[in-house]
């Protein structure tokens, strides 16, 4: 499958402490941070020149799975997403390489509304797909 | 291995994942519409759980099957 990384996913537990040490790194937010309630997290972007996008996700408090990774992991990169042309596709390819889905592709408010999917393979852990358009 | 044996590994796996205040006396017909705790995300980690107790490993094919608790033992008794 064709496909490049388009941005790392960055668990935290407050996405505003979090740009702000990002920030002294070199990073600049880009965009607002965004309410995406399907997922029930609070997402904001990060990037740097030359460097591989950051998404910063926090758990809305009521998302007791992704509160409790926080916990056990504590704050740190938690997915690769990667690029695709044609994420229904995309989806099919991976299900047949055996990969675990987490959900079929929704909308994505914080990425224009693309569709996004994520799935789980234990050798890697967990992967986003975005469609690139 | 017997169905009540593997349903009581599986009631410990659960409460642990899901960080549960007491077991969820799974059923052959609970799903993840009977307990609040188990999302997608957490589906996830409870498979990995399972693999590593029983010292088994599914398929995604197999995996999306499920409906129910049920099927997963199903599906551990088989590889057992």
């Amino acid at each position: 499958m064709e496909c490049k990384i388009e941005h790392i996913g960055y668990l935290t537990d407050n996405i505003e402490e979090t740009i702000k040490i990002f920030v002294t790194l070199g990073f600049q937010q880009v965009g607002d941070v965004v309410n995406d309630d399907t997922q029930r997290t609070k997402l904001c972007f990060i990037e740097k020149a030359g460097e591989t996008p950051i998404e910063l996700v926090e758990p809305y408090e009521d998302n007791r799975t992704m509160q409790r990774m926080l916990s056990k992991h504590g704050n740190g990169p938690y997915h690769l997403c990667y690029g695709v042309d044609d994420i229904d596709a995309s989806y099919e390819e991976m299900l047949a390489d055996d990969w675990l889905p987490i959900f079929n592709p929704v909308a994505a408010p914080a990425l224009n509304n693309r569709k996004i999917c994520y799935f789980f393979k234990q050798e890697v852990g967990y992967i986003e797909l975005v469609s690139k358009k | 291995m017997e169905r009540t044996e593997i349903f009581k590994r599986l009631n410990t796996i659960f409460e642990d994942v899901l960080d549960l205040d007491e077991t969820p006396n799974l059923t052959e017909e609970t799903s993840a519409n009977d307990i609040e705790e188990w999302d997608s995300l957490s589906h996830i980690q409870l498979i990995v759980a399972i693999e590593k107790e029983f010292r088994i490993k599914f398929t995604s094919s197999e995996i999306i099957k499920w409906n129910s608790v049920g099927d997963t033992v199903n599906s551990i008794q088989n590889k057992l």
